[in-house]
Formats: structure tokens, sequence, C-alpha cells
């Protein structure tokens, strides 16, 4: 947890509830962890703070809302890959989170955030979210994704998701969990290959060879 | 996930520890195989994360259209503990049941066997010197499509074909025994995509469960260059079952050839059947898959594969 607004308050944990939030977003089943998501995609409270947030700051309910649903995946994603410290409730990572998705937006839009707290801009700059709201890379993975078929794609997010192999033979049509799990193998290894092959590839991280 | 990319996501999530992190960065800076191998796990990653997103945002979208209804999502997740004795209960309901069904499925099989053997008779006609076999096909009567579509020679429900020898009918038949409708596909029409493309292969698969290969054959359009598998399989499928043999090995012969695939081993497993209904013609074909599939430990169709040899191989004695 390395947001401004959590430094704040990081003396706080989950609850029981949040446990059980994080459980099902964790879970692999679907049904749970869109439950779980649903329960902050549709609390007004969050909404109404984060749409003031917005409006204070000039912008309109179109932003609200992109930015918004900007912030649900990066906070499902931070959730799933233990990035989450659970150092404070699940409702104020998410008004963070969300917090930072705008610094961003405007950043890009306007580059121009003087109305933001400093410390939070560099915590914005520093953080992976940042990395992965703003970035370049887009193009290289979505040309990437292009190499892989839609069946490929809807396995690798069911395998990313924590799936188990015995549920994606009901939900794929595979002809047994074995099965699954080798093509979610070989469709990930065809994804990386192609990255592999990129002679750009260093350059694009900005990673220099010694 | 192997040890080395478990340091990589640790590292990339930020959960690694301060030393392991030290040692991590120390090898990163001075190897360049680990340099483009990081580079291509943080690319990979990121494009598994990207189609999460994708997936998390259209149904962040199908909410705002409409609410989801979750009923007692907590009491769902519940676990039932059951004793043994319940569960050997359970298991003897369960097994009289697939019983009774296999006992019915058989009448079932035995009965529409009998319908057809009534319904084909043989008409000998003076003007065209070729024995022909009238077969009134009662599927057809059943089915809304239109039976001239796709054969010129029909008339109503009668449909006339020239005798092809016994030994290839008998080919025929045993490709179709053994072949079973591909139903694990069926589940997927349950997962929404909103592709056109996907949502056309929807409607084609909903039509070829319920046995309008036609119609899901013209659903599905013409073949298209680097046609999706599920959708090039699918069409293989109809193929098979309007008894288009050639067609059906063009489409699974195409997924066959790349081991990448998600329907790889399926396709290779049909392409087989698709190559004995052309038995004896396409022997060669038939010999060199058969001897391909006997010895790739990666097969998942082992057993079938074993009872189609023998019963081949029978056929042929």
């Amino acid at each position: 947890m390395r947001g401004y607004f959590y430094k704040a308050v990081n003396t706080m944990t989950v609850n029981a509830n949040d446990q059980t939030l994080i459980t099902a977003i964790r879970s692999g089943i679907e049904r749970q962890r869109d439950w779980a998501l649903y329960q902050f995609y549709g609390d007004e409270s969050i909404k109404t703070y984060c749409q003031s947030y917005v409006i204070n700051y000039g912008d309109n309910q179109e932003v609200f809302e992109d930015m918004f649903q900007e912030a649900i995946i990066i906070f499902d994603r931070n959730i799933r890959n233990f990035t989450f410290k659970e150092n404070c409730s699940l409702k104020t990572y998410l008004i963070s989170i969300f917090k930072w998705a705008y610094i961003g937006f405007k950043r890009k839009k306007t580059g121009k955030t003087e109305a933001f707290d400093t410390n939070m801009i560099q915590e914005w700059v520093d953080s992976p979210e940042a990395k992965m709201i703003g970035d370049e890379r887009k193009d290289l993975i979505n040309e990437g994704l292009n190499h892989i078929d839609a069946r490929c794609k809807e396995l690798l997010t069911y395998t990313k998701l924590g799936y188990e192999n015995k549920e994606l033979v009901g939900l794929m049509g595979f002809s047994s969990p074995e099965m699954a799990k080798k093509q979610a193998y070989r469709c990930r290894e065809r994804l990386r290959d192609y990255f592999i092959s990129r002679p750009d590839l260093m350059e694009m991280l900005n990673i220099k060879s010694s | 996930m192997n040890t080395q990319e478990k340091r990589f996501k640790e590292y990339y999530t930020g959960i690694l520890s301060a030393d392991d992190k030290a040692v991590f960065e120390k090898e990163l800076a001075s190897n360049s195989d680990i340099q483009k191998e990081y580079c291509a796990f943080i690319l990979t990653y990121e494009a598994e994360e990207r189609l999460i997103g994708q997936d998390l945002r259209s149904k962040i979208k199908k909410w705002q259209d409409q609410p989801p209804v979750f009923e007692n999502e907590e009491k769902d997740a519940r676990i039932i503990f059951l004793s043994k004795k319940s569960r050997f209960s359970i298991w003897q309901i369960a097994a009289a049941f697939i019983g009774i069904l296999g006992v019915v499925g058989l009448m079932w099989n035995y009965m529409s066997d009998n319908t057809t053997q009534t319904n084909t008779v043989v008409v000998n006609d003076d003007i065209d010197s070729t024995q022909l076999i009238a077969q009134i096909d009662s599927s057809t009567k059943k089915s809304n499509e239109n039976p001239n579509a796709q054969s010129p020679k029909s008339d109503d429900n009668v449909v006339f074909n020239p005798i092809p020898e016994p030994e290839i009918l008998a080919y025929v038949d045993l490709a179709t025994d053994i072949y079973n409708e591909p139903s694990h596909l069926y589940s997927s029409l349950k997962s929404d995509n909103n592709d056109n493309s996907q949502s056309e292969y929807s409607q084609s698969l909903q039509l070829f469960k319920s046995k309008e290969y036609k119609k899901a054959l013209t659903k599905l359009g013409s073949p298209k260059k680097n046609e999706e598998s599920n959708i090039a399989y699918l069409r293989g499928h109809i193929y098979f079952n309007l008894k288009d043999y050639n067609d059906a090995v063009i489409c699974w012969k195409l997924i066959s050839e790349d081991e990448l695939l998600p329907l790889y081993n399926e396709a290779r497993w049909h392409l087989l059947l698709a190559y004995t209904a052309q038995l004896p013609s396409s022997k060669a074909k038939w010999d060199s898959l058969v001897k391909t599939l006997q010895i790739d430990p990666d097969f998942d169709y082992r057993k079938e594969l074993e009872a189609l040899v023998n019963e081949v191989q029978a056929k042929n004695d």
C-alpha cells in the first residue's frame, strides 16, 4: 500500500467482511468474484465520493465512469496478486486507486497536477498502477495478443483468474483437466515466444543489457 | 509456474523480500538471458492481465445496463459435509439413475434403428442403369430445413443416392458409430462473448446442437482465411454430420497441424474419424495418422483410438 491516502489511515486493517470479499475475489470462482466486485461497483457511498472528487477538479460524469471502471480493474488485480497488503479497508483502498487513476488521467491529458498533493503525485509516478495505466507497452502487448486466437485468450483469462483445470473442462469443453492444463501452457508459451522474438523487447521495457 | 517465473512475479508485483530483491536485481543486471526472460515474463503477465481487464470491463458494461442478481452467494459458498453412509447412498442413487438412463438409451437406439430400416426401400429404375436407394429420411420430416438446398437429386423427403460399395458403407457406419457429438462445446454456450463472429459461432453451435446442420453451416458463413480454430472445429463437425467428409477433413486438418491450438487433440481424433469414413481410399493417410497418434503420449483419445484400430482391423480381416 503505497498511496498517500493510505499513509493517513494505515493503522487500520481489513475487517472480517473484507476478508470474505478478498477470499471471494481470489477464489477463482466467477460467480463469487463477480459478487465481491459488485459489492464495490454498486456501492453508492464510494461512487458518490469519487464522483464529487472528479467534479471538484472540473471533470464530468463520463470521466468519472471511465476512471471508476479503471479503478475497479486495478483493485481486482491488486487483490488477486497480493499487492494489497491488507492494512486498510477495501473501500479505502478502492478510493485511493481511483485517485491514482484520476491523477494519471490528468497528467496524460493536461500535464498539470498542481492541485494534487506533491507526495501523492510522487507515489503515483512510482506505482505499478502508473506503469499499467499510462504505459506505452500497450501496443506491444496488443500485438502479442493478436497472435493468439479468441479461445486461447478466453483460456488464459480463466487460468489467470485461478480457475481449476476441471472447471475449464466444463466451461470450455476440454476432454480432460490435463488437456486444459496443457492447452493453457501452450497458449501462454505462444504469447511468450512472440515477445521473446521481438528484437525491441528490452528497449520497450527500458532494460539495458550490461 | 516454475521457480524463476514465481520470482519474476514476486519481484514485479513488489512482494519479494528485501534480501531476495537485492540478489535478484544483481542477477538481472549481469545476466542478459535473465533480462530477456524477465522482459518476456512482464509482457506475458501484462497481456494476461489485459485480458482479465477486458473481461471485467465487459461485465461492468452489463452491470450498468442491468444490475446482476446474486442469490444467497455466501450460503452457496458453504461446503456441505456428508457422512460416509450418506455419500454411499448418493452414489447408489446416482448409479441406479445412470443404469436406467443407459437402458432407456439402448432401447431408444434400438427402436430408432428399426424405424430407419423400415423406411428404406429399393427402387428399380429402368431408365438409369445405376441402382438407386430411395431413402426416406425420417429426420428431414421433423426438420424445418429445406432438403433441396444442398441435395439437387432430392424430391420432397425422398433422397436418391448412388449405392456405395458395401465396403465403403461399412467404414462410414463405423466412423459414424464411433463419432460422438461434441457435447463438450455446448458448455461454451453459457460463456458470453460480445464479439460478433463469436455470437454467430454461438448461434451456429445452438443450431448444430438441435441437429439443424445446414442452418448451422449457413450461420457460420463461408470459411475465412485464418479462421478461429473453434469455428473451424465446429465447421468440421457440421460437415461430418452432413456426410461431407472431404470438407470435414479440411477443417480438422488445419487445427491438427498446430499443436498450440486448444482443440488440437480433439481435431486430430475427429480427423481420423473423417479418414475412417473415407476408407479404403484414404488408407495411406489413415495409417500415417494412426501411427502418429499411437506414439504420441499427449494424445487424449487413446482408448477410443485402440477401439477404432481394432474395429478397422476386424473389418479388413
